[in-house]
């Protein structure tokens, strides 16, 4: 036998033997040991290398990255209290969260989202013991009218306003100071900027209205407003700002109504 | 007003000290060369050219290697607080997200870009500080006729560039060599999104062509005087055109969100044109277009399709007249395999180009050329890059009937390693070991072949 013979015989046999051994990763788990490269390119100088929302950076983001080893998230779909779906995070990680450090990977493959997420749910024992929620059905809209924004105002004051004030985010509690579930201060949206962190049309209005924002004091709607009462609440705060779908007309419209009066000067 | 005569300005500085530069490179021979300037006229004529061109390459590298990609962009880390690997797939290589950042005008697009929305402690700016340290060994017919080595090109670039507002981005980047010669290489000002679209940004001032090879911070350091299809001219010519190089001009750009779908279009005047005050001396026009698909699964990650052309002229007549075109057109094609994060990329180019006869003293045709180049790239593990490149020149068509067919014709081949150690989100520090070999046809006196081996060593430090 040659030496190139008995050669690629040894190497047979020990590729057969290392490969013998090895069990094959399930599709999941191979998912999230590539996620782990991602989360390690584009997450980890925020998130950290543990996950837990210290990275090298976090002490200059306001506010702070998410700590994913408690599995909660703060926009989704689901109702308040529930695991968001991976559609919910990968809407995150492909738009970002306006205004934060939280940047848009839009420019990622899909298979990379897919991944990076993949390896999310590992972080978490959430994910084991606990299922997405089923998310939250949102009901047809009606176009926004004058009568509509009329009756989100007024339900606005009632709910609303305590924090968000005349929806600049002044309201009394806002000013007292708010503090979401890991100890940072925060403050309530300023719905005027016509865009939220994560909500850009009426229908992202909608679902943060009836699902809340976990982790932060601003609570679901629950039974405190029906569907329609959403939307009318919706309508109002697309007037408030240049949301998409947002008209001059309606903002006109808001505009000549008094403000809430629970806002703070 | 004030703002048309800043660029103005910043063109016209530009434009003088580029010009300078380039009057410099092939005014004065390179030291030590063993031939005299009395050696067989076409030798000299192309061993001048590739001299110049070296010359030319090097001064320019040390622009290049310090912009035209996120490279030399430790201040967005700063900024952005994001490591350099989430741009580069091993610095100074662009993956896609460091693409789409670029093609955004160096903004993330999530209300953060605007200077004021950041802490007041970030400035847009960064330095670089390099140093090489090179062997070459020149042989002729296949006997050693020089060998020298020494360190090189010590430069210092402190730079700035960055987003000022959504509206606008900017650089500047001056170079500050051992020597105490300063070189001004890119300088642009970018109105992003016109009229509220990512088809339409505007680029006024000194910048890169769209090339795949992101005009050569890709082989930053030593390794990019070589990246040079793109800067090959035919020997003899006049022209200092190269599409390597930044050229003052006007850039649209456009793509659709995850920069998947891209073009730009440059409309410029040739750098170097020998009146620099003169707008539109020697006008030329580029364009590429590029088309990328990710898979869901499987080995092929993704395939990127890329074509360009441009159009350069120079002027042949004894003031700015008598413009004479030179045409260069291409494909190219890049893979990625194994793993979007850890690839193995594979790029292959070609291109033809074909130069107006008039642009070779004593021509009697139009010469031509086409060329053509393979680039492997794999990255093991972050943010390490081990590369190589083989590339060939062939002369089509040479300008002066009688001529060997292969004058002048090029073979390359590079391999090396780069490693970037990142340090933290603000300082990395980068090596860089490559061995490359160059080989010219019949450029050496008494028609022998040159062939030109080289180690280089170098080093980054980037804040």
């Amino acid at each position: 036998m040659s030496t190139i013979r008995r050669a690629a015989v040894v190497a047979a046999l020990l590729v057969g033997a290392l490969t013998a051994g090895a069990a094959p990763l399930p599709a999941q788990a191979r998912d999230a040991a590539r996620g782990r490269q991602v989360y390690e390119r584009y997450c980890v100088q925020c998130h950290g290398g543990r996950a837990d929302g210290a990275g090298e950076v976090a002490r200059w983001s306001q506010p702070r990255p998410r700590d994913f080893r408690q599995g909660i998230y703060k926009f989704s779909s689901t109702p308040f209290g529930f695991l968001p779906t991976t559609a919910d995070l990968d809407r995150v990680i492909e738009n970002g969260l306006y205004g934060t450090r939280m940047p848009p990977f839009a420019a990622l493959a899909a298979s990379e989202r897919r991944d990076v997420i993949a390896y999310l749910l590992t972080l978490s024992p959430r994910w084991r013991t606990e299922r997405p929620g089923t998310p939250i059905a949102v009901t047809a809209e009606q176009a926004p009218t004058r009568e509509s924004v009329t009756l989100g105002r007024e339900l606005f004051e009632a709910n609303c306003s305590k924090c968000h004030g005349d929806g600049t985010g002044n309201g009394p509690s806002a000013v007292k100071g708010l503090v979401d579930d890991w100890g940072s201060v925060i403050t309530p949206a300023n719905l005027t900027l016509g865009r939220g962190k994560w909500a850009r049309t009426a229908r992202d209005i909608y679902l943060r209205i009836a699902g809340g924002i976990n982790g932060t004091p601003m609570p679901e709607a629950g039974d405190a407003l029906t569907p329609d009462q959403v939307w009318q609440v919706a309508h109002y705060v697309q007037a408030l700002g240049a949301w998409a779908g947002s008209t001059a007309e309606l903002r006109k419209v808001a505009a000549e109504l008094p403000p809430p009066s629970a806002a703070v000067p | 007003m004030i703002i048309r005569h800043e660029i103005a300005r910043l063109s016209l500085l530009i434009g003088s000290v580029v010009g300078v530069r380039s009057a410099d490179a092939n005014a004065h021979p390179a030291p030590g060369r063993p031939w005299s300037a009395g050696d067989s006229a076409t030798g000299n004529e192309v061993y001048a050219a590739v001299r110049a061109y070296e010359r030319g390459m090097e001064s320019r590298s040390a622009g290049f290697s310090a912009g035209g990609s996120v490279a030399d962009i430790p201040a967005f880390a700063r900024k952005y607080g994001m490591k350099c690997s989430a741009c580069h797939l091993a610095v100074p290589v662009l993956n896609r997200y460091g693409q789409a950042f670029k093609d955004n005008g160096f903004r993330m697009k999530n209300g953060t870009d605007d200077l004021r929305a950041n802490d007041p402690s970030y400035w847009p700016v960064f330095a670089w500080l390099w140093k090489d340290y090179e062997i070459e060994a020149q042989r002729v017919g296949g006997r050693t006729v020089q060998q020298r080595g020494g360190f090189a090109n010590g430069a210092l670039v402190f730079g700035g560039l960055g987003s000022v507002s959504d509206k606008l981005s900017f650089r500047f980047l001056p170079t500050i060599y051992e020597d105490g010669r300063t070189f001004l290489d890119h300088g642009w000002i970018r109105y992003n999104q016109a009229f509220g679209t990512d088809w339409l940004n505007i680029k006024v001032g000194s910048n890169s062509f769209d090339l795949h090879t992101l005009s050569s911070p890709e082989y930053n350091m030593g390794t990019s005087r070589f990246a040079g299809l793109y800067a090959y001219s035919v020997p003899g010519s006049v022209s200092p055109f190269i599409m390597l190089g930044a050229n003052p001009g006007i850039e649209i750009m456009g793509h659709d969100r995850g920069s998947r779908i891209r073009y730009a279009v440059n409309v410029f005047n040739t750098n170097g044109a020998p009146r620099a005050h003169c707008a539109f001396c020697a006008p030329g026009v580029f364009a590429r277009v590029t088309q990328r698909h990710d898979f869901a699964n499987g080995f092929l990650r993704s395939v990127q399709v890329g074509a360009f052309g441009a159009y350069a002229t120079w002027p042949t007549g004894p003031d700015t007249s008598d413009l004479k075109g030179q045409q260069r057109f291409g494909g190219d094609l890049e893979f990625l395999l194994g793993s979007d994060v850890l690839p193995f990329r594979v790029t292959m180019m070609g291109l033809t180009g074909r130069d107006d006869r008039e642009l070779v003293p004593t021509a009697t045709q139009n010469p031509k050329f086409n060329a053509g180049l393979l680039q492997l790239e794999y990255v093991p593990t972050l943010p390490l890059v081990l590369y190589g490149r083989l590339q060939a020149i062939r002369n089509q068509r040479q300008a002066i009937v009688g001529r060997p067919d292969d004058f002048g014709d090029q073979d390359y081949q590079m391999f090396g390693v780069r490693r970037a150690v990142e340090l933290n989100s603000r300082f990395a520090w980068v090596l860089e070991l490559s061995v490359w070999r160059q080989k010219i046809k019949q450029s050496a006196p008494g028609g022998a072949d040159l062939t030109l081996n080289n180690l280089w060593v170098g080093t980054h430090l980037i804040f």
